[in-house]
């Protein structure tokens, strides 16, 4: 058993003399298949309904997306906007 | 042989009146790593992969079939209205020139799609890597379209195609786990 989380965060080199307002914190998709290995036998599944709505029938292996603007940086102070909590999850 | 169930794999539904939207899911469609790409690349090369994981590219690549299908369904409810003015505001006015209301299978750059797009070198590892790599572009371009539209149901419907990405990289991967084992030596219990 062991937490990931399913996106991580890095600071790009923000020059000066950028043309744009620099976007700060840059993020990227890790899923569950980079953790999980051989999926391990009689994991806990979710009720039909809730399967089909995830799109998978083990948790352990729900990996969800939100955009991009709603993410929140992992590793630096938290913004003045408010923001989603960064996704912890437990893993069995 | 296929069985057909007239269904879709997920309902779809689309609520906000967006033809662009059309156009950035032809990526989908008939793009590189679409589903049709999906498909077509998992059915041809199960003939030349260890029969342990036959059945695997079989159900993966069928199912690939049913992503397209909902894929072509959002492209068609997001087109079938639009006056030739809005395809071509959209970005969409030569595909009308093109195609009219029909549905084709090009990107969303407008370039047909290509069996370039897919590869089968004959080496299991060279093939599933390569659908690793596929699913993980798949479920990127999910990513970058679900960014691109605020329609929740829209999005319902990617956020389910996304996940399914996810799945079928982890199924690839315990592929790759199956098949590097030693399976020439003698096994003792
Ligand atoms: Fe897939």
């Amino acid at each position: 058993m062991h937490k990931y989380s399913s996106y991580k965060t890095y600071t790009p080199y923000i020059s000066k003399y950028d043309p744009c307002p620099p976007m700060k914190v840059k993020s990227y998709s890790t899923p569950i298949n980079l953790y999980l290995g051989f999926q391990p036998m009689n994991l806990p599944q979710y009720q039909a309904r809730e399967a089909l709505q995830k799109g998978t029938l083990w948790p352990a292996l729900y990996s969800p997306y939100e955009k991009v603007k709603m993410r929140k940086p992992l590793f630096s102070k938290p913004q003045t906007q408010p923001e989603l909590q960064p996704e912890e999850e437990e893993m069995d | 042989m296929w069985l057909y169930e007239k269904k879709l794999q997920y309902p779809v539904k689309v609520s906000k009146c967006d033809p662009m939207m059309a156009k950035y899911l032809m990526e989908q469609y008939g793009g590189a790593d679409g589903e049709l790409s999906a498909a077509l690349r998992y059915l041809n090369q199960r003939y030349s992969i260890p029969n342990e994981v036959i059945g695997l590219l079989t159900d993966i690549g069928t199912e690939e079939f049913s992503h397209l299908e909902m894929i072509a369904t959002m492209i068609y409810k997001l087109t079938k209205d639009a006056t030739p003015e809005q395809l071509k505001a959209a970005g969409l006015g030569e595909h009308y020139v093109m195609h009219d209301h029909a549905l084709y299978y090009q990107n969303s750059a407008g370039d047909a799609f290509t069996a370039t797009y897919l590869q089968a070198k004959g080496d299991p590892i060279a093939d599933l890597y390569e659908d690793i790599a596929a699913e993980e572009k798949a479920r990127a371009t999910y990513q970058w379209l679900i960014d691109m539209t605020d329609d929740v149901d829209l999005q319902d419907g990617l956020k389910f195609l996304r996940e399914r990405e996810i799945v079928h990289s982890q199924r690839f991967r315990e592929a790759v786990e199956i098949l590097k084992v030693e399976r020439d030596k003698q096994k003792f219990f």
